[in-house]
Order: structure tokens, then C-alpha cells, then sequence
């Protein structure tokens, strides 16, 4: 009965944050609810309970009547064998103090956000006359 | 790839998801960004939580030696983590759950670490080769093989940081910087070179060495070390990286080492297996053309492929 527990609090969870996040940004029909999902669980676990065996999985295909927030093709993108292959990377280099910026050269500035942001005001504000420098992404330990 | 524009706003936030910190970049609307962060990672801590009785891989370890029907988020995250293995000949391994809730590691690491001191009984085998009976049906399904319990720590949160990276992109065309607890991936379409600072611990409290500074121009970038995620068990530090020909934390040879990849799954497997494989590190990555940085456990630091100098 956990799993009957989990599945419908799993498709509460997934009908109200569809709800909240306006899925309509989303992909019509790329998204993670065409898979089978925890809807299609309990009976297809009654059916593969007697196979214990790694065989074929037997599920039940029940396209979700909501939308998740990840698009299949996203998933299937960041999930092939090649992805994980150890392999170069990007360039990299040590970072160098940055020289005032040239007339015309790119320049960026930075803002930080401690409390969770609010969305962009209608209006951008003004751009800082001096760009400050990209803080740090920070790599740690983990 | 195209070059940044003239003026570039590059917007930052840090937040809490699965059991580490979030810092998000982005050139775009960064409200918008954490919000879909926030929803994506809620989505992967519910389907590949090891901690969380209602997740769909507490489940399947729950039923190991069966098939068990899972959110295709997990089925991807669990073929990530095989492939891993399979990459690694089974160094970066996920079936090593057993094990890590034997030494001790059985909760968050914040309750894990408030104990006491605790036996630490390890199971009588260590089947290392366990990982070859996953299977996994990317519609929703994954088979745990008899006797084991999957723990997707060493891939699972660098996948995620790809997951999300490339949503955030996908969605929204925006150059993004995500770094999930220190596993770092960058998207977008520009060549940008983001700047990240390298510790061994989060804001290099406690570090003996200088917080390092370089800059990426894509793909992902990883950190593992073993002067994190320690406990006590059995009257001795334990840390979470395991070796799974013995079962046991890995040796000390490197207590930390940083790699760069593809992606931040590939970084994270880079950078994982260095820790286990000891001295053979530095070959096995020059091997891979992988760029590293290692510091071993004098802290002494080596630099491998193109990684710069300091």
C-alpha cells in the first residue's frame, strides 16, 4: 500500500506544480508525462511480482494527464552513454585580474540575489557605469 | 558559438535542493531560472532520493531481485549511473548502497554526522560486479539486482546539474552556470569563460590550501573529495566515497581531486575514479586527455592535461 501512497502523492505534487510553474512554456508533446508513469505502478507491479526474473519489464503504458517540468528529449539527451564517457571538457584557464574594460569591449556586470528573486521588473534597471567582475561559481569538495 | 553581447547581465542565486547548496548563473531572467530549478530538482530529489521513504529509488531497492516500475527520471538517472560503471569497469559503482548504510550513512548527512559513535558492520560480500545485473527500461522501469541497494551519490547530483543546465537553456536560450553542490555545468550557446573557485571545502572553510581560481568555457567540472561527507562509525572517520573491491572508504592518496569533462556527469566520474584508483590516477586521466587537478594527501598539488598552473 506504500507504493499506492507514493503514486498519488506523486501526481498531486506533479498536477500542482504544473499548475503553479504555467507548463504552457513547455513542449506539447515532448514532455516527461507522455512516459508511463507511477499511474500505470500498482498494476504493473501486480504483474511483474511474479516475474522476478531481469527479463523484459512488463509496464503498462498510461500517458499522465499533466506535464512535468523536464521534456523527454532532455532526459534522453543528458542520459546516453556518451555523456558520461570521461573525456576533455572545455578550455580552461587561470583566471587573470580584469583590466579596466576598453571603449566598445564587452563588459559584464553581475547581480546577486541572497533572498529568492522576484521577477524582472518591466522596466530594466539602469546598467552599472562600471562593470563589476563575474563572481566566482564555486566548486567545492562533494 | 557566438560571442557575449556588448553588455551582459549575468544575475547569480544561491538556494538549498538536494541536500547541498544551488548557485545558478544566468544571463537571462533569473527569477524564472530558480523557479524551474527549483521545480526540476524537487522532481530528481523525488525520484532518486536514497533518503526519502517516498522516492521511486527507495522503492526499488525496497524490491531488489524485481522489476519496479519508476519515474523515467529515475530510469535515466540509473543509466547514467551504469553507464558510469561500465566507463570505469566498475570503480564508480551504484550498487554500493548496502554498504554505506552499513558504515553508518543511512540519512542525511547533517543527522548522519550528529551521532554518536556507531559499530559499523559491513555485509558479509561485497559484490562489485552487482552493478552488471541493473537493468533499466527508460520508460519507466529499473530491475536491482538480489541483494543490492543502488545509491546514485556519485553521479546523480553531477547528472542533475546537466539535467538542469540544459533545461534551463532549452527553455529559455539563456547562458547558464549551475553548480549543484560544486558539480558544475555550463550552457548556452555563447563561448563565454565563467569564472569558479576551487576549494576542498564550501567557501573554503577549513581549507589549508589558497581557494584557486579558474576560468571554464563549457561542458562540466567536478569535485570529489574525502574531507567531506565524514562521519564516525566504528570508532573511525568514514567518508563516502567507497572502493568497491573492498567495500570501504578508498584509501588516502587524494583527499581531493577537480576534473573537467564533456559534461558534469563525465567530470563527476573523472574525478570520482581518480579518488579510488590511488596512484593510478593521473595515468587513467591522462589517458582520457582529462584535464585535473589533485591534491594529495600532503597536500601537494598535481596538475594533469591543460590544467593551468596556479
Amino acid at each position: 500500500m506504500t507504493q499506492t501512497l507514493s503514486t498519488s502523492k506523486r501526481d498531486f505534487y506533479k498536477v500542482a506544480t504544473a499548475g503553479i510553474t504555467g507548463v504552457a512554456a513547455f513542449g506539447t508533446l515532448t514532455a516527461t508525462g507522455a512516459f508511463a508513469g507511477m499511474a500505470a505502478g500498482e498494476h504493473a507491479a501486480k504483474l511483474q511480482a511474479a516475474t522476478p526474473a531481469p527479463t523484459q519489464p512488463v509496464v503498462v503504458a498510461q500517458p499522465r494527464p499533466h506535464r512535468t517540468e523536464v521534456h523527454t528529449r532532455i532526459v534522453h539527451a543528458a542520459s546516453t552513454g556518451a555523456v558520461v564517457a570521461p573525456a576533455p571538457g572545455g578550455a580552461i584557464r587561470a583566471n587573470r585580474p580584469v583590466a579596466a574594460p576598453q571603449q566598445g569591449a564587452p563588459s559584464t556586470r553581475i547581480t546577486t540575489s541572497s533572498a529568492a528573486p522576484r521577477s524582472a521588473p518591466p522596466v530594466a534597471p539602469p546598467v552599472a557605469s562600471k562593470p563589476r567582475t563575474v563572481a566566482p561559481a564555486p566548486t567545492s569538495g562533494s | 558559438m557566438s560571442s557575449t553581447s556588448e553588455t551582459d547581465v549575468i544575475a547569480q542565486h544561491q538556494f538549498r535542493a538536494l541536500g547541498t547548496y544551488v548557485h545558478l548563473c544566468t544571463t537571462g531572467d533569473l527569477a524564472r531560472a530558480v523557479e524551474l530549478a527549483s521545480d526540476v530538482l524537487a522532481a530528481v530529489d523525488l525520484a532518486c532520493s536514497r533518503f526519502r521513504a517516498d522516492s521511486d529509488l527507495s522503492r526499488a531497492n525496497a524490491r531488489d531481485g524485481r522489476w519496479t516500475p519508476v519515474d523515467p527520471l529515475l530510469a535515466a538517472a540509473v543509466t547514467v549511473a551504469t553507464e558510469a560503471a561500465r566507463q570505469t569497469d566498475g570503480l564508480v559503482n551504484p550498487c554500493l548502497g548496502r554498504h554505506l548504510v552499513a558504515l553508518g550513512y543511512d540519512a542525511d548527512l547533517s543527522i548522519v554526522q550528529a551521532r554518536t559513535d556507531r559499530p559499523a558492520v559491513l555485509p558479509a560480500s561485497v559484490r562489485h560486479d552487482a552493478w552488471q545485473e541493473v537493468c533499466v527500461d527508460p520508460a519507466g522501469a529499473v530491475f536491482v539486482p538480489h541483494g543490492a541497494q543502488l545509491d546514485l551519490g556519485a553521479t546523480a547530483k553531477a547528472w542533475a546539474a546537466d539535467l538542469l543546465a540544459m533545461t534551463l537553456t532549452d527553455t529559455f536560450g539563456d547562458d547558464v552556470l549551475v553548480s549543484l553542490g560544486g558539480d558544475i555545468r555550463i550552457g548556452g550557446a555563447s563561448s563565454r569563460a565563467w569564472p569558479i573557485v576551487i576549494t576542498e571545502h564550501p567557501d573554503g572553510i577549513g581549507d589549508e590550501l589558497p581557494a584557486e581560481v579558474i576560468t571554464l568555457d563549457g561542458g562540466g567540472l567536478a569535485t570529489s573529495s574525502t574531507m567531506v561527507r565524514r562521519w564516525v562509525a566504528g570508532s573511525t572517520v568514514q567518508h563516502h566515497l567507497l572502493d568497491p573491491r573492498t567495500g570501504q572508504p578508498a584509501q588516502p592518496y587524494w583527499r581531493t581531486v577537480t576534473a573537467t569533462g564533456p559534461t558534469c556527469a563525465a567530470a563527476n566520474v573523472a574525478s570520482t575514479a581518480a579518488i579510488i584508483l590511488g596512484a593510478e590516477a593521473p595515468k587513467w586521466l591522462a589517458e582520457r586527455g582529462v584535464d585535473a587537478r589533485l591534491i594529495d594527501i600532503d597536500g601537494v598539488i598535481h596538475r594533469i592535461g591543460r590544467w593551468p598552473a596556479g
